[in-house]
């Protein structure tokens, strides 16, 4: 031991230098005949470098073949499709799943037993005899966020039964979900076939996933039957091929409880950022006596969840436009006259009023530790928490469906009432390597069509809004969901965030987060300085993709009224 | 050959084979730009990942979080889990239960000890608010106020890992010879002098690469940062996760990890230093 | 002086109740949430006991959910990696104790290495480097890749266990004719059970437990409990504390067991008088 001694420092270090080369030049010459798996795909588009002026949405007219029934029917009104045959009574239909979950939608929504709710569902024009034929005994693997498998299983045993395949359900963690999609499909094996996409995340997937184009021609689906603002950011690329199906369309809403509101002498739902942050004020001697908190922002840890709540926020200034406005991809947060700043020290205020621990909030803990146990005022957030609240085994906010105690309406209003920006709802994704695509894709059409979707969304907690404009409209559901009838009556006016667009979505977001959280949590003190940081990073990112040089691509519009125009769509504009 | 470099090439050999892989892959992607949501561009750029690095303000501070967070639960679970095992060495009444139940924290799976102290540092479920409000402090942001969700990182942590230094270290001290012990009884020395002049010494070995081992660990901290308190305050391994791992950039990703390695390596080395000088 | 041994007893007494309630309360905490009906973990203040216990959340993570499997995976995962892991440990601790010879230092801190790298890091080029074997989502991955990760602290904690037994023992028993071999199995190793008992405890409570490489490495074949659990973590109606609390004690039962039947092990003094 001890002769070692003196020599042992200079002999290691000179042999771990000398390793280190070594391994360098041996990690080199293995990396150059180990190429990245991603390697193989030379093919790839990359959707955002492609100009916006590109081919017109595929549109197909519909043809729908109506088959005469085989028995007369004495009934008065028509005979449809799908009657008599083998395989409707594995149709969903909201009395075979909706009433027997909660029965007491069955008289709020007024359908009859028996009776189906639309008339043009996809799924009921689609010859199944064919279909079974096809692919009886092939299995394909449909992979879902862990929280809401339940989406997935819900129609899995009457699709098994219908086709006569086999659908095997994975189950991924959500902090893994993006990466562990990201590899299968950047490693092109094809184990997945169908995945639950946020493209949220970017359009990372999209050079991956099947072009359903082809497929939405062959069943005869009409995309039109989606309401634009579901349709842009999410499953339509700028390259006009269409990437997936819209599955949980949720949209940002303003929820509060007039029950407490009206315990401070608040009569009507606050309509601006002002009147909210003054019923605040009002609900704080609350907060000591009955330990309610006057609001809860919900969606608030450092990097993507608070640059997306401070967006939504922002985005109700008519300034704010994320982008500059001139046609470029410079990033502005702060908006030509100050919208950005406003709004991020609205959101700042809104914190404060929130419960301790607020800037960690992910959604699912706030919901779960404050909102639904009834421990907040008021909130803004996705659709599932005025819906949630009404289910009386998960809230205590409210005995089902009573009157005068929530009341949902748009996100309030800065300068200018928009519908909040819109980053994009749950998607389903095919894979592009998927050995069964059209089955695959039958598969997803059952779970997502108009009626499905419909009676999948009122009884199953997880997936809770859709994208149909006949269903958005139907004034029988809205009882039901109220952010459906603020998503039809308001959605038209969207803004939209121009990087969901973009790969690096995420990333964008995650590093104007981080700049965003400190100024929240007290550690800047000048908003115009953490916008300028975060600034300063969104550009660093756009750089490195080259959306910033001389070659950038075409910046998509920023309104869904505009994006229509272009593309060639109807924005319904019920007002 | 001989029986010390036979065993010594398998056990290499194995770790090099397993391991291998993933480290010089790092290396070698750390000098390119290569992010998997642009998995179309791949090119050689160079240190551009390492200045992207050094820039960035998040890694010093995450990396001056980790050493503070690892300093300071170090330090107490050594205390603690030296002080039990010297406890549990006795043979009092009730030590065989004893020692079962120091161990049970480890056989917890880690995901679920952080959901448990998550629900316990939680509004609804957990008992932190009634214990602040009985204090007199009210409702506390465990969450994400740093000094107190720094005290809960830590103390998940701690009363995850201290039976791991206590069981340890019990094993070693259970193992320690009786015969100076007795010689001590019978010079009548106190306990304090049998203590110091005589565990300790024979249990520094043990201590020391407790020590060693438990730090590099420690530097690794992830799971109660990413779940309780989602990296308002990130350690090095939330700093990867936060903009590698999510970001899927993975030549960033290999800067990282080789800038990692070489500050546990210098670490590793300095302890070790210390060890040698120390082993009898 | 018998007052100032009850005086010492009392002392023990209140410091094992110290330890007994730092410990313990959690774990209490753990089995009451799991008692709970989701409508009860609601209510706040949160009781120290279900006013309606119930079993549902324990049906529902072995039934409903079909945890077992993972359970299993989880298990063999382990078992095997601990197996391997030791298999490699001990006889390389023993020749670290034992012997001297020229690079011991540097390959023992070669070994160290391999556990400097956080997992988060090496996980996606893991991921490429399984792929390309073919062995993604398989119990013989994980079980490697654990070992490896394992085997630096077997070695480390080993050899000083080993180091703590005089050599003259053996020295003893080779004079006599024993072989090395014969030596370092029929009496270094019992001599130091107690050690090896409690890594071997150790190394299994690490791979039962690790959730990012399961994670990402596994799909549905070799899926184990951790990454199991963290799906379920939140379901649509919220955040399911209590079948999580249901789930980590079914998995903690079986360690348990396991820990109480090796604990006649750790007792103390196996060298005693074996020195003549």
């Amino acid at each position: 031991m001890k002769s070692n001694q003196p020599n042992v420092g200079r002999r290691k270090a000179l042999k771990t230098i000398g390793t280190a080369v070594a391994g360098i030049a041996v990690g080199a010459a293995v990396g150059w005949f180990a190429k990245p798996v991603a390697e193989v795909y030379k093919t790839v588009t990359s959707t955002a470098t492609s100009t916006v002026t590109q081919e017109r949405t595929v549109t197909v007219e519909r043809t729908v073949t109506v088959t005469p029934t085989v028995t007369q029917v004495t009934t008065t009104r028509p005979s449809r499709p799908w009657e008599g045959k083998w395989w409707e009574p594995f149709m969903p239909r909201p009395d075979r799943y909706l009433y027997p979950r909660y029965p007491w939608t069955k008289d709020i929504l007024g359908v009859p037993e028996g009776e189906y709710m639309y008339e043009d569902d996809w799924a009921r024009q689609v010859d199944w005899d064919k279909v079974k034929g096809k692919f009886e005994g092939k299995t394909i693997t449909c992979t879902w966020e862990g929280t809401a498998t339940d989406v997935p299983e819900f129609y899995k045993p009457t699709f098994e039964k219908l086709t006569g395949a086999k659908i095997n359900v994975v189950a991924i963690p959500t902090e893994l979900l993006h990466e562990k999609i990201m590899a299968d499909l950047v490693s092109g094996k094809g184990e997945y076939d169908i995945m639950a996409a946020y493209f949220g995340w970017g359009k990372a997937y999209t050079p991956y996933l099947y072009d359903l184009r082809e497929l939405f021609e062959e069943f005869g689906f009409d995309i039109r039957a989606y309401h634009p603002f579901c349709l842009m950011p999410n499953i339509l690329g700028l390259d006009g091929k269409l990437y997936g199906f819209v599955s949980d369309a949720d949209i940002w809403c303003f929820t509060a409880r007039m029950n407490i509101l009206r315990k401070v002498g608040i009569d009507k739902l606050p309509q601006t950022w002002e009147e909210v942050l003054a019923a605040c004020e009002a609900l704080m001697p609350l907060k000591e006596k009955e330990g309610i908190y006057p609001f809860v922002a919900v969606y608030n840890a450092m990097g993507f969840p608070c640059a997306m709540s401070f967006f939504d926020i922002a985005l109700q200034w008519e300034d704010f436009k994320i982008l500059k406005g001139d046609g470029s991809w410079e990033p502005d947060f702060l908006g030509s006259s100050g919208g950005g700043r406003e709004a991020l020290m609205v959101y700042k205020k809104l914190i404060e009023f929130s419960p301790p621990g607020a800037l960690s909030y992910i959604y699912a803990d706030a919901r779960d530790d404050i909102w639904l146990p009834g421990k907040a005022a008021m909130t803004v957030g996705w659709t599932c928490l005025p819906h949630l609240a009404h289910y009386p085994d998960i809230s205590k906010i409210s005995p089902y469906f009573t009157d005068n105690i929530i009341a949902v309406g748009r996100v309030p209003k800065g300068t200018t009432q928009r519908s909040p920006g819109i980053w994009p709802c749950t998607a389903a994704a095919i894979n592009k390597a998927s050995r069964n695509p059209e089955l695959a894709f039958l598969y997803t059409v059952f779970m997502l069509s108009q009626e499905s979707m419909t009676v999948l969304a009122l009884g199953s907690p997880s997936e809770n809004h859709v994208g149909f404009k006949e269903v958005l409209a139907d004034k029988r559901t809205w009882r039901l969901s109220p952010g459906w009838e603020i998503t039809w009556k308001y959605g038209w006016s969207a803004a939209m965030s121009p990087f969901c667009f973009l790969p690096e979505s995420y990333e964008i977001a995650e590093a104007v987060g981080t700049e965003i959280h400190r100024y929240l949590r007290g550690e800047i003190t000048d908003p115009d300085e953490a916008l300028k940081n975060a600034e300063k990073a969104a550009r660093t990112i756009l750089e490195r993709g080259g959306y910033l040089g001389p070659r950038a691509p075409e910046v998509p519009p920023l309104t869904l009224d505009e994006w229509c125009k272009k593309v060639g769509l109807e924005n319904p504009k019920p007002i | 050959m001989r029986i010390e470099y036979l065993v010594s090439t398998i056990v290499l050999l194995f770790l090099y084979s397993w391991l291998f892989f993933p480290f010089i892959y790092s290396i070698y992607i750390s000098f390119f730009e290569y992010v998997l949501t642009r998995p179309d561009v791949f090119r050689f750029v160079g240190i551009k990942n390492y200045v992207q690095l050094f820039n960035d303000h998040m890694f010093y501070t995450s990396l001056t979080i980790t050493f503070t967070y690892a300093v300071i639960a170090l330090t107490i679970e050594f205390l603690l889990g030296l002080g039990i095992a010297l406890f549990l060495s006795k043979d009092m009444y009730g030590v065989g239960i004893m020692r079962i139940v120091v161990g049970i924290p480890i056989l917890l799976v880690p995901a679920a000890t952080t959901i448990l102290w998550k629900a316990l540092s939680s509004k609804t479920y957990g008992i932190f608010d009634l214990i602040t409000s009985y204090l007199g402090l009210g409702s506390l942001g465990w969450w994400d106020d740093p000094v107190l969700s720094s005290i809960l990182v830590i103390l998940v942590d701690v009363w995850q890992w201290t039976p791991f230094v206590a069981i340890v270290l019990l094993a070693a001290i259970l193992g320690l010879p009786k015969e100076p012990y007795e010689a001590a009884k019978v010079d009548g020395l106190s306990t304090y002098t049998v203590f110091t002049k005589i565990t300790l010494p024979m249990l520094r070995p043990t201590i020391m690469i407790i020590l060693i081992l438990r730090f590099l660990d420690l530097l690794k901290l992830l799971e109660p940062v990413l779940l309780i308190t989602k990296g308002s305050y990130p350690t090095l391994s939330m700093y990867v996760w936060r903009y590698v791992f999510k970001s899927l950039n993975i030549g960033f990703g290999g800067a990282f990890s080789t800038i990692y390695w070489l500050i546990a390596w210098i670490l590793a080395t300095i302890l070790l230093r210390i060890f040698l000088k120390y082993r009898i | 002086m018998e007052w100032q041994k009850v005086f010492k007893n009392v002392i023990n007494s209140l410091i094992n109740i110290i330890i007994l309630v730092w410990i313990l309360f959690p774990l209490y905490w753990l089995v009451n949430m799991s008692l709970k009906s989701f409508g009860e973990l609601r209510t706040w203040p949160p009781t120290f006991f279900p006013m309606q216990p119930t079993f549902v959340n324990y049906i529902d993570a072995l039934i409903t959910l079909n945890a077992l499997p993972y359970l299993i995976n989880t298990f063999i995962v382990a078992a095997g990696s601990t197996a391997l892991a030791l298999g490699l440990s001990l006889p390389m601790a023993y020749i670290a104790s034992r012997f001297e010879f020229r690079g011991k230092w540097d390959i023992l801190f070669t070994i160290l290495t391999f556990r400097f790298l956080p997992p988060a890091a090496i996980v996606i080029p893991l991921y490429m480097f399984a792929r390309t074997l073919g062995l993604f989502d398989t119990h013989t991955l994980l079980i490697m890749i654990y070992s490896a990760i394992n085997i630096p602290i077997g070695t480390w904690v080993l050899m000083s266990y080993f180091d703590e037994i005089p050599k003259e023992i053996e020295e003893a028993y080779m004079l006599d004719g024993y072989s090395r071999l014969k030596t370092f199995l029929k009496i270094t190793l019992p001599l130091s059970k107690t050690g090896i008992i409690a890594i071997f405890m150790i190394l299994f409570a690490l791979s039962y437990g690790e959730y990012l490489l399961a994670g990402m490495l596994t799909t549905s074949a070799a899926k184990t409990f951790p990454v199991f659990m963290g799906e379920r973590w939140e379901s649509p109606r919220g955040i399911e504390y209590g079948l999580l609390s249901a789930a980590a004690i079914i998995a903690l039962i079986p360690l348990i067991i396991i820990f109480v039947s090796v604990r006649k092990h750790l007792v103390r003094g196996l060298t005693f008088g074996a020195v003549r």
